[in-house]
């Protein structure tokens, strides 16, 4: 900023020297042509005879400057000197004139102004120019350039300065508060969400607004991580204290059958445990992944069948009836038809939520239908099923954490809020409704990745 | 069935130990994974039950030396990871089928009894599996010892299940097996034998699944 300052401050001390010499010459020339005016006045003609008369009153008016020397010369048209102080130099290409013209010049090896000026003298039979040329040293007119230039300096300098000063006022006034924030934040413990204080200037509430948002977002963010693990440690500990209690029991227990009988329920209790955390780190595996923002192109209708493959052999016993459609455009068309992008992975355990829930609600004599359809750019996956359903006033609360509508303890409650999570890191929509099957209809829309459709 | 388990838990090997030996199996144990490699070097088995995070060597370093020798031991990658499912089984790492853990014991036992069978029952003249058999040599099947009449087309449809047991078949898959003789048959006509090889089978532990718009599973229900 101050490298700007000091080129503002050069062309103003240019311009200002300029002004400066202009205004000297003025006033200087203005003496140097009363002078002449006063010199030709006294100049007659008389039977052919040019007589001057030089008054030497007219050139007091020159001893305003007292210092410099005045040299003077009057001549007429044709050269011819009349009288003169030194032998001078005259204008370059002069035409005689009564308007005076000046100019600079060196004389006996000192800078020299310069004035002619002309008056037409009539005489008898003739009439002829005579010439008068003044000249002054500038000793005088450096003086008042340089007292006009110091003294508009000063003045520049003075406002300048004062222009800084404010300007740093300013900016102290301004950046306070900033400093204030900086060591507001840096002293701040990391559970201390309380947002700063709003306060002037305007430019800076503005700032801590925003920081205070964020402030507010961050302890959202936090509150529902420590939620959801308050929640799982719920769960997990409520789990397990069961599963130590069937087991308990089972030691002490001394009849045969009612021994069994305690084991079963510790084998069925110890199975739901491993399917809660089963399902707890498939929940984090995939905000994991969402986090780590992977892009990568796939078919959907490969992962589709491998993962109803990879199901269908945990159920080769069931009597559930599944069927998959998929889109003849999508099985026969273009090679990049059924491309997303997106992580396979947890696309891949999405779709085992969505089949997983609808075997678990269902009846053993189930029917689940899996399609894939193209619908311009998106591709939807649809699984139904013959179940009860999810019942409308419910559809919200389902894709929750740890809702579920499984009264038996079975369901971990995170099935539909892992495929959520899968839909909100790939854009895509859930839709949750009723299947012309009986059941519920789950249907993920994804966008394709498709150059022309 | 000779079996070695490579698992570096211990409490976890001597339940499995345990189950197998019930179920009269031999099996070997080892936890460390150069011990398995240099075993493996110098002993045969039926099936490989095999961990991933070992100490000394890791399991997929182990199967693939395994494979690099040629042998075609069936391989059970027992694995606690989620994400690795397909990479596991095929070309890339060369396993024949993988359980996460924690499993279950029951099917534990029944996808080693399918990998078992895919070598052995292959390798012997007969297949059998509870009250069923199969004669590779006479193609003739029976169940509780009656023989069951199969057409020339059923027996090759049976044949390809029981090579395939617990993949999907699809109908293409079906039909290019089989069919290669006549040109190309109609689903339907598919659709007709798989039923009729069904109703023939009725009463044996074998199971032909329909999964309408993918295909069909074989599978050998011995629980």
């Amino acid at each position: 900023m101050g490298g700007v300052f000091l080129a503002i401050l050069t062309v103003f001390s240019i311009a200002l020297w300029g002004y400066a010499q202009q205004a000297a010459n003025r006033s200087y020339d203005r003496l140097l042509h009363g002078a002449g005016l006063a010199v030709l006045e006294r100049v007659n003609i008389i039977s052919n005879e040019i007589t001057v008369d030089i008054p030497y009153s007219s050139f007091e008016i020159l001893s305003l400057a007292p210092d410099d020397r005045i040299f003077y010369r009057i001549f007429t048209q044709d050269g011819r000197t009349i009288t003169s102080s030194h032998d001078l130099r005259s204008a370059s290409n002069y035409k005689p004139s009564e308007r005076p013209v000046y100019w600079d010049d060196a004389y006996s090896g000192e800078p020299v102004r310069f004035m002619q000026q002309a008056r037409l003298l009539t005489g008898d039979d003739q009439s002829l120019w005579v010439i008068t040329q003044i000249g002054q040293t500038c000793i005088a007119r450096h003086e008042m350039i340089a007292d006009l230039f110091w003294r508009g300096f000063a003045v520049a300098l003075f406002i300048t300065i004062l222009g800084l000063l404010f300007v740093w006022i300013g900016i102290n006034r301004v950046l306070h508060p900033l400093i204030d924030i900086e060591k507001n934040l840096r002293h701040r413990d990391i559970s201390d969400f309380t947002p700063l204080a709003i306060s002037p200037p305007r430019e800076v509430a503005s700032l801590i607004r925003s920081i205070n948002s964020f402030i507010s977002r961050l302890q959202d963010n936090l509150d529902h991580s420590q939620a959801f693990i308050a929640d799982v440690t719920h769960q997990i500990r409520t789990a397990l204290s069961s599963l130590q209690g069937h087991l308990e029991l089972a030691a002490r227990e001394t009849d045969e059958s009612q021994f069994r009988n305690r084991l079963d329920r510790a084998a069925l209790q110890s199975k739901q445990t491993i399917h809660l955390t089963n399902q707890l780190l498939a929940h984090a595996m995939v905000i994991h992944r969402a986090d780590q923002k992977i892009k990568d192109a796939f078919h959907l209708a490969q992962v589709v069948k491998s993962t109803l493959e990879t199901i269908l052999r945990e159920h080769l016993k069931s009597d559930i009836e599944f069927s998959l459609f998929i889109d003849p455009a999508l099985e026969s068309g273009k090679p990049d038809a059924d491309l997303i992008v997106g992580d396979s992975i947890s696309v891949r355990e999405a779709i085992r939520n969505i089949i997983d829930n609808a075997i678990k609600h269902g009846p053993a004599n189930n029917q689940i239908v899996i399609s894939l359809k193209a619908k311009g750019r998106q591709l939807v996956l649809t699984v139904e099923d013959a179940g009860p359903g999810i019942p409308a006033n419910e559809r919200a609360s389902v894709l929750e954490r740890f809702y579920t509508t499984a009264r038996n303890g079975e369901g971990s409650g995170l099935g539909l809020s892992i495929v959520q999570e899968v839909a909100k890191s790939h854009g895509a929509r859930l839709r949750l409704s009723q299947s012309s099957l009986g059941g519920a209809e789950v249907a993920l829309h994804f966008r394709r990745r498709i150059s022309n459709v | 069935m000779r079996v070695l388990l490579v698992e570096d838990n211990q409490t976890l090997a001597e339940a499995v130990v345990e189950r197998f030996r019930k179920d009269g199996h031999v099996i070997d144990h080892e936890s460390d994974g150069n011990d398995a490699d240099y075993i493996l070097r110098h002993k045969e088995f039926d099936l490989i039950l095999l961990d991933i995070n070992l100490p000394g060597r890791s399991g997929f370093d182990i199967l693939k030396s395994v494979r690099a020798r040629d042998l075609d031991t069936p391989v059970l990658v027992l694995s606690a990871r989620s994400e690795i499912d397909d990479r596991v089984i095929g070309l890339e790492i060369g396993a024949d089928d993988y359980l996460t853990k924690p499993f279950d014991f029951r099917e534990l036992l029944a996808r080693c009894r399918v990998l078992a069978r895919r070598k052995s029952g292959l390798a012997q003249n007969v297949f059998r599996a509870g009250n069923f058999t199969f004669d590779w040599n006479s193609k003739l099947a029976s169940i509780d010892g009656k023989q069951v009449e199969l057409r020339n087309k059923e027996v090759q449809l049976l044949e390809l299940f029981l090579t395939r047991l617990d993949r999907v078949l699809t109908k293409e898959e079906i039909a290019d097996k089989i069919y290669n003789f006549d040109g190309p048959p109609s689903l339907n006509a598919i659709e007709q034998t798989m039923t009729r090889l069904r109703k023939k089978l009725d009463g044996s532990p074998f199971l032909i699944k329909t999964i309408r718009g993918l295909g069909y599973i074989g599978h050998m229900d011995e629980s």
